[in-house]
């Protein structure tokens, strides 16, 4: 009698502990992200990129000018890397000023997290040939090349050959 | 080499008695559950220790009389143990202890001679919980004699061989270093990791850990005292403290139980030009306890760069005020110094690393019938030099009060109050700039109820609140259970909520950056055990879940990196042990975990297995051991979100063992180690590979 008590008092701790540890799963794998163009930081060089069009875990961002932060737009939650066309010394972004360009870093966001994620001189990776600046993997500078076909940029085998960085 | 050859060979030269492998159940029951059947052999034993103190100690240890070590329907729980315990008084340990020790000390190691000899069961000796602890945890327990003996280059990873729920990487021969490139993070059930500020170090009752980086020093740790370390899985931030969220590993040191004096000497060398020396002395006379030692450890390492040089040195003076009464002063000096030699593919010129550290503390213990009080200062001072410029100076102090009583038969109340305070200095010396780091620290009162409804069933609740100058107030919880329904088998649950407090690096240091406004981090940590523990065979099996929130986690990188407490770890998985004893002269165990972390996957395997065979045989004043171990190490990764996989880590090592004492109880042991006899190339960090075949050779003297 007593040992039965105790069996069923032990499965009920055991359930509820279960419960407690259990029942506290996210709801959501989303996160909320704005893009920072840092091309300004006064304690870094300064080329002026405009982030004409960029892509981040799942979704698409607008343009940001040089200085300023982007608006917040809900991503998928996880590790990915910035996929940007940016533009040198265009805040029009016209296209023979624009470059495929990916942040060096792949950056994370979790899920229920506001991030701002910040593009500058250590944070980016182009084609153009190495200025300081690390080259692009191809698969990145592909995966651009997919996102947006329309600007039509070299290859990678090419990829020193778009027009900007012959200017 | 074949080690299945060499162990069959072992087998047929060997006959007689054979202990298991000295690690107590992972599942530790309650104060009076039934001791294994080894237990019950050997725990007339105070014996075990007179033997080795007495003309008679190479005689074969006797058959235990049922008083001593069987389970014992007293009237109440509490009386069981206490009254087996003090029938081990037939014998002349028991009774110099009773006479002279303070009752928590009574269940120190043997003197060294015995301990580890290699034909004397072994778990006797490891001590009964104490009043204070929570005997519903899962505790992995190990001799402090089964450490000295492990194949494994340092006292942590040693740990890691005893349990599957614990993961520990190396790097080399022993070294991890600290900073970059270091080692030894520890994980318990998938929690800690670099830095290892999820588990908390407990030495001697006192926490023990880095200022600034809040971390214990993988390093610092060597066995040449220690008693017994039981390591806490699922965390007990109640009785620990902060930092006690994974778990917490609890050293416990040896003192001498008998008048008189012991000298114990190793010196060892090995490849690599690894030379090794510790001495320890241990003496009582009168109303003074001494416990003394020096260990020192030099390689070139297995690959340029991958040297070092470890000194530990330890005083420890105990005054026996009267027998319910002792104060006692210990010091622990540690000088750590070497190098990070990189990754294989991009190896570092003169990474090095210097670190003074010492530790200090004053306990009063007073041990009536019925109440315990316990109360301890102390204070961690630790310099850390750099390659690069980085200079620290930091300093933890506080000290606590715990007052343990017994209200009725099945009912005890354990109460504590403690502070701790950190404080730092840091700057870099080759830049001439200095990081303000701000002193902060907690005061927190503590509680904790065990209760015994039965004799069979073992309850246990506590709390604790912390306030803290830094981020207020937080508030820690626990309950467990145990149940034994029928004789040998065993039930558990534990649920505990417990947490890390943000560290001055986090808070302060921009190593990349900092934020001052953090919180602490919040753990629950779930488990539950089924145990059955027959003569020969035991088997254990236990699922756990934890769950970390407002974890501390850093984002991007410099310029713009940022800290904040943000997401959450969520671990479950299960373990499980498999042990065969008292198979003439061979024994077995293996333990086997497995887990899925989610995506922090970062040095923190899906599965690991370490196995262990022992095989003994004892004649006259001649004793042999041979053991084989090994580990499997599946699902290793060097980043989050299971990227860069690593190969599967395999090994196996191989250690002999030969011993003579003479009639004066002085003996001589050389003994040597092989490791890693298949010679697998394999990392536990990616660049870093570890060591080939190896070798290490050496004698220990006791005197």
């Amino acid at each position: 009698m007593v040992k039965n008590a105790i069996l069923y008092a032990m499965i009920l701790i055991i359930s509820s502990m279960a419960t407690i540890a259990c029942g506290d799963d996210d709801s959501t794998e989303k996160a909320y992200v704005r893009l920072q163009n840092d091309f300004d930081n006064p304690d870094l060089p300064n080329p002026p990129w405009t982030i004409c069009k960029a892509y981040y875990n799942g979704t698409f961002f607008d343009k940001v000018d040089i200085g300023e932060t982007g608006e917040e737009f809900e991503v998928e939650a996880g590790l990915g890397y910035v996929y940007m066309i940016l533009a040198w010394d265009d805040p029009d972004c016209n296209p023979e000023h624009c470059l495929p360009v990916a942040s060096r870093n792949e950056e994370e966001v979790v899920p229920g997290q506001s991030r701002t994620i910040v593009l500058n001189v250590p944070n980016h990776q182009g084609p153009c040939p190495p200025q300081g600046v690390e080259p692009i993997p191809e698969d990145l500078y592909n995966q651009i090349l997919e996102l947006w076909p329309e600007y039509e940029f070299e290859p990678y085998e090419n990829r020193t050959q778009n027009p900007q960085c012959r200017d | 080499m074949n080690p299945t050859l060499i162990i069959l060979l072992l087998a047929l030269l060997t006959e007689g008695a054979f202990p298991d492998s000295g690690t107590k159940p992972e599942t530790r029951p309650g104060p009076d559950a039934p001791p294994s059947n080894t237990e019950k052999q050997s725990k007339k034993p105070g014996s075990k220790e007179k033997s080795s103190l007495s003309k008679s100690k190479n005689k074969p240890v006797k058959e235990s009389s049922k008083k001593a070590g069987g389970k014992e329907k007293s009237s109440t729980p509490y009386e069981t143990r206490s009254s087996a315990e003090s029938k081990t008084s037939g014998d002349g340990r028991a009774r110099q202890n009773k006479k002279s020790a303070p009752p928590e000390d009574v269940e120190s190691d043997p003197p060294e001679d015995a301990e580890s000899a290699p034909s004397i069961q072994e778990t006797v000796v490891t001590a009964r919980p104490s009043p204070g602890k929570d005997h519903t945890a899962a505790v992995t327990s190990v001799k402090g004699s089964n450490i000295r003996r492990s194949t494994r280059t340092s006292t942590i990873e040693a740990l890691s061989q005893e349990s599957a729920g614990i993961y520990v990487p190396g790097r080399g021969v022993g070294f991890h270093g600290v900073a970059g490139g270091a080692s030894g993070a520890i994980h318990i059930r998938g929690l800690g990791g670099s830095p290892n500020s999820q588990v908390l170090v407990v030495e001697n009752g006192v926490p023990d850990a880095q200022g600034i980086f809040g971390h214990p020093i993988p390093d610092a740790y060597v066995p040449f005292l220690i008693d017994e370390v039981r390591v806490v899985m699922g965390g007990d931030s109640v009785l620990y403290g902060s930092n006690a969220v994974g778990g917490v590993i609890i050293i416990r040191d040896r003192w001498r139980t008998t008048r008189g004096w012991e000298l114990n000497n190793e010196t060892a060398f090995g490849s690599y030009n690894t030379i090794k020396e510790t001495v320890s002395f241990l003496g009582r006379w009168k109303s003074f306890d001494l416990a003394a030692a020096f260990h020192a450890r030099k390689s070139d390492g297995h690959r340029d760069g991958a040297g070092g040089a470890n000194k530990v040195a330890n005083l420890t003076v105990r005054w026996r005020i009267n027998p319910k009464l002792n104060l006692t002063l210990r010091n622990k000096a540690i000088h750590l110094s070497g190098t990070d030699p990189g990754p294989i593919t991009h190896p570092n010129d003169d990474h090095w690393y210097d670190v003074l550290r010492d530790n200090f503390y004053l306990k009063l213990d007073w041990d009536k019938e019925w109440f315990q009080l316990h109360v301890v200062s102390f204070a961690n001072i630790g310099i850390h030099r750099l390659y690069d410029g980085f200079f620290s100076l930091d300093t933890t102090a506080g000290g606590f009060g715990e007052w343990k009583v017994k209200v009725l038969d099945n009912l005890r109340f354990l109460l504590g109050v403690g502070t701790e305070w950190l404080n730092g200095h840091v700057e870099n010396r080759i830049q001439n700039e200095v990081f303000p780091v701000e002193t902060f620290g907690n005061v927190s009162s503590y509680g904790q109820i065990d209760y015994r409804p039965h004799s069979s069933v073992h309850l246990v609740a506590g709390g604790r609140l912390m306030y803290n100058t830094k981020f207020g107030g937080v508030i820690m919880a626990k309950a467990g259970a145990t149940w034994e329904p029928w004789r040998g088998f065993f039930l558990r649950s534990r649920f505990t909520r417990n947490f890390r407090q943000p560290t001055l690096r986090e808070l302060y240091l921009p190593f990349p950056t900092a934020n001052p406004d953090l919180q602490p981090e919040i753990s629950h940590n779930w488990d539950f055990s089924v145990t059955w523990e027959h003569k020969k065979l035991k088997l254990s099996a236990t699922t756990y879940y934890s769950s970390v929130k407002n974890l501390i986690k850093y984002f991007g990188a410099w310029p713009s990196a940022e800290v904040v407490n943000i997401d959450k770890v969520e671990v479950f998985g299960v373990e499980g042990l498999a042990q065969l004893k008292n198979l003439g002269p061979l024994g077995f165990k293996i333990t086997g975990n497995w887990q899925d972390v989610g995506r922090y996957t970062k040095q923190n395997p899906d599965a690991k297995i370490n196995f262990q065979m022992d095989a003994r045989h004892r004649h006259k004043n001649h004793s042999f051991l041979g053991t084989v171990s090994g580990e499997w190490v599946h699902g290793l990764y060097m980043n989050n979100y299971k990227r860069d996989p690593l190969p599967n880590v395999f090994f196996i090592d191989m250690s002999l063992r030969y011993r003579y004492r003479y009639a004066s109880g002085s003996s001589l042991e050389p003994y040597i180690v092989l490791r890693n006899i298949l010679d697998n190339r394999y990392a536990y960090i990616e660049g870093y590979l570890m060591p080939g075949f190896n070798i290490m050779a050496g004698i220990k003297t006791t005197l």
